[in-house]
Parts: structure tokens; sequence; C-alpha cells
């Protein structure tokens, strides 16, 4: 249930959206140009050998470290020259959505859904730069497989997270991995655990590898988890001296 | 109930204003478009791509760049 | 609105940034005494902005800088580092939390 605050948020964040501004048109231009990226990366791979091909897992490994890095410690933290990705995210993001709360109303709220496109050409430079190193030290096939990879992984990341922030999930909650994600961003968006836990936003590899996962699993439990709660953490922390929605009464110390 | 932190001196409506990131964020994003065009279109015609194909592109490309600045994106 | 004989401290996350008050007023963050952080106050973690904060309400609330400097890690870790998003301290929270905190030995 949403609290006052969190509807002021949102009354307050929707105002200041621009009138030209179209979710629609937003979200096509980032998959027109992470389409446009891969297909034509994909065009320039030819007869790659089955060593090439494994450029490929070991980018989806790379890029899901990259995500849960990238979420825990540039998005969730005040860092100088990087203030403006912390304010778009804990300070703009996490006050539109909560877990109480976690879903968009209408294609507007893609604003504070989807990251702007920008952020796709500077993925797709990085990845670029990876693939020229990797073009020289290996081969052309392996450096288009990186970029390949990068754009599809850009594009899997803005799915699943729009999936965690859409209302209907009738189908979405029978989907393997989508209905996991979206347990496991939901839960991201408790305040409580908001700043330190469930920092991957496609696949809970990361989060299972450095044990920053609110739930106690293997790795295979972590994937294909769902919507499934018997396995979460006893300990997961509690937040004090709440005034936003009403909360059960903590002591401000442990033990006090 | 209220939000919590009373306001500290901003006006109770603030002025929609543009971020300087969507300013930037065009013109990163338009050469981004203009790059890309160019490298579909050749992939898809020849190289060097026909003039048209040139002249559509950086249309395309600036239309994209100045709705990024206007929508505030 | 006052605490008769106490101050009130509230912190919210919001458009304008992390912004932390006390009896309505900006808390002062007290950079001259210790700089952990130049990005502003934050909360809910163990890390230099919450360090900041710890610091800035141990300074208002006690009065005494020496002493607000050498609690600020202890009361990071046990106080600051469990605010929720949203959240306020009254002085005797403060002094309570402070009574509670185990002695360092």
């Amino acid at each position: 249930m949403m609290s006052p605050r969190q509807a002021a948020f949102r009354a307050a964040f929707r105002d200041q959206i621009a009138p030209a501004y179209s979710g629609l048109i937003h979200v096509a231009l980032i998959y027109l140009i992470g389409g446009a990226a891969l297909w034509y990366a994909a065009q320039q791979i030819h007869a790659p050998t089955w060593l090439e091909w494994l450029v490929v897992p070991i980018t989806v490994v790379l890029a899901n470290i990259f995500e849960w890095f990238l979420h825990a410690q540039v998005m969730h933290r005040p860092r100088r020259g990087f203030m403006g990705i912390y304010k778009r995210h804990t300070l703009a993001h996490h006050q539109f959505f909560t877990s109480e709360a976690p879903f968009h109303d209408t294609t507007r709220d893609f604003r504070i859904v989807f990251f702007p496109p920008y952020a796709l050409i500077a993925f797709l430079t990085m990845a670029s730069v990876g693939a020229f190193v990797l073009s020289a030290v290996w081969s052309a096939n392996a450096g288009w497989f990186l970029v390949c990879t990068a754009a599809g992984m850009y594009m899997n990341y803005e799915f699943f997270h729009w999936c965690c922030h859409v209302r209907d999930d009738r189908i979405l909650r029978h989907i393997p991995f989508v209905n996991t994600i979206r347990r496991h961003h939901i839960a991201h968006h408790n305040t409580a655990i908001m700043m330190n836990l469930n920092m991957n936003l496609t696949y809970p590899f990361a989060d299972w590898l450095f044990g920053t996962s609110d739930l106690r699993r293997g790795l295979l439990g972590h994937l294909v988890n769902g919507y499934d709660t018997r396995f979460l953490r006893r300990d997961l922390p509690k937040v004090r001296a709440s005034a936003d929605a009403p909360r059960a009464a903590a002591p401000l110390v442990a033990g006090e | 109930m209220a939000i919590t932190i009373r306001d500290v001196g901003a006006p109770a409506k603030p002025r929609r204003q543009r971020n300087i990131a969507s300013l930037v964020g065009g013109f990163v994003i338009a050469f981004g478009c203009f790059i890309l065009w160019v490298l579909v279109a050749s992939q898809l015609t020849q190289w060097p791509p026909s003039l048209l194909l040139w002249i559509l592109g950086a249309a395309f490309a600036i239309a994209v760049g100045v709705w990024i600045r206007v929508a505030d994106l | 609105m006052k605490v008769q004989g106490g101050k009130i401290y509230e912190g919210e996350r919001n458009l304008s940034g992390a912004v932390v008050t006390v009896n309505g007023a900006r808390l002062n963050p007290r950079l001259d005494l210790h700089r952990f952080n130049r990005t502003g106050f934050d909360w809910t973690y163990v890390g230099p902005a919450p360090r900041q904060l710890a610091l800035a309400l141990l300074a208002d609330h006690l009065g005494d800088d020496q002493k607000a400097l050498s609690l600020s890690e202890r009361f990071m870790t046990e106080v600051v580092a469990h605010l929720d998003n949203v959240w306020r301290l009254t002085s005797d929270d403060i002094a309570a939390s402070l009574a509670a905190i185990p002695a360092e030995t």
C-alpha cells in the first residue's frame, strides 16, 4: 500500500516530466539502437570457432557482475563525479517505487523505469573498446561476439527491469527467470535492504556469488526461485526510527 | 500526513527546468544514432552509402537529439 | 515542531537530495570537524556519508566536538546504518542509543 509520502513524491515527479516526453518513443529508441548494434555486430561474425563462441557466456557473466557493481557502488552510493546517477536512482527511482507499491501506472512513468538512451550509448562504447582490444589480442569474431552480447544483455536488463515494475503479472509470474527477478527486485525496493542487498537486475548470479542476496539458497535455487519466499534469510536487517509508513516499533539499538 | 521534511526554502511548485544531462545526452545520442545508421546502411547497401542515405541519417540523428532535449530525457 | 527540552532530527531522501534537518533547519555537516565525505549525508549502510551524518548528529546533540568525533564510528554502525529511508530521531532517542551502545574495551 502506498504511503502518502510516496504518493506525494510521485505527483511531484510526474509534474516535472516534460510534456514532449513519450514513454513509447523512449523504449522504441532504446531497442532501435540496441537492436541495430546487435544486428550489425552479428553480421561481422564469420565462421566462428567454438572457442570464440565462449566469449558469449563469459561476457554474460562479466556483464552480470558489472550490473551488480554499478548498482551497489554507484547507483546506491553518493560518489563524486557520479552524483547524477545516484540522484536519479536512490533519490528518485527508489522514492517513486517501494516494495509496498512497486508498480508504474502509465507509459509516462517509463521516465523513471528505463535509463535514458545515452546510458546504452555509453555501455556500447565501453563494449566497443573492449571488443577492439579483444580483436587485437585474439580475433575479430571474438570482438564482435562481445559487442553482440553486451547489446543483448543491456536490452535484457531493460526488459527484465520493466517486468519488475509492471502491475499485471498474470503471464510474468509463470515465466522462469522473469518471475525470479521480479520477486528479487521488488524485495530490493524494501527500504530496509535497498542500500545493501539484491543488487542484480537480470539474474541473481552476482548476488549469490558475493552474498548480497536476501535468500539462503544455492546458485540454481537462486536462478529459478520464482516467487518462493521459503528461503528468505532470517537475519535480514530491519530499519528503525521510520517516519514514513507505519512500521513495527523497533529499538534504536539492538539489545536496548 | 504531510511529507516529513518541511520545505527549507524551495518554491512550493518548482518551475520545470531542463537538465544539462539532456543537452549533453542529446548530442551523444544523436552522434551514436548517426554512426549506427551509417553502419547499418553500409551493411545493407554498400560502402560508402549514397548521399541520400547520409542525409537521411543526419536528419534522423538530429530529430532524435532534438527530441531527447525537448523531452528532457 | 520542537520537542520541549529537546530537538527533532529528521532525514529524508527526495529530489533535493538526502536532506537532514534539526528542528526544521538544515543540519550542519561539520566538515570543519572532519571531512569523511564530500557528497553529503546518507544512511542505512556503513560508509563515509553515513559517518559524516553520525558526526553531525552527535556534534549537534552533544555540543562536544571531540566526543562526537570519537563516538561517530560506533554511532554510525549502531544507529545510522539502521535508519529508514525517512527517519526521525529526538534528542531523547539519541541519548538512549548512546547509553545502550556498549562501551569500548
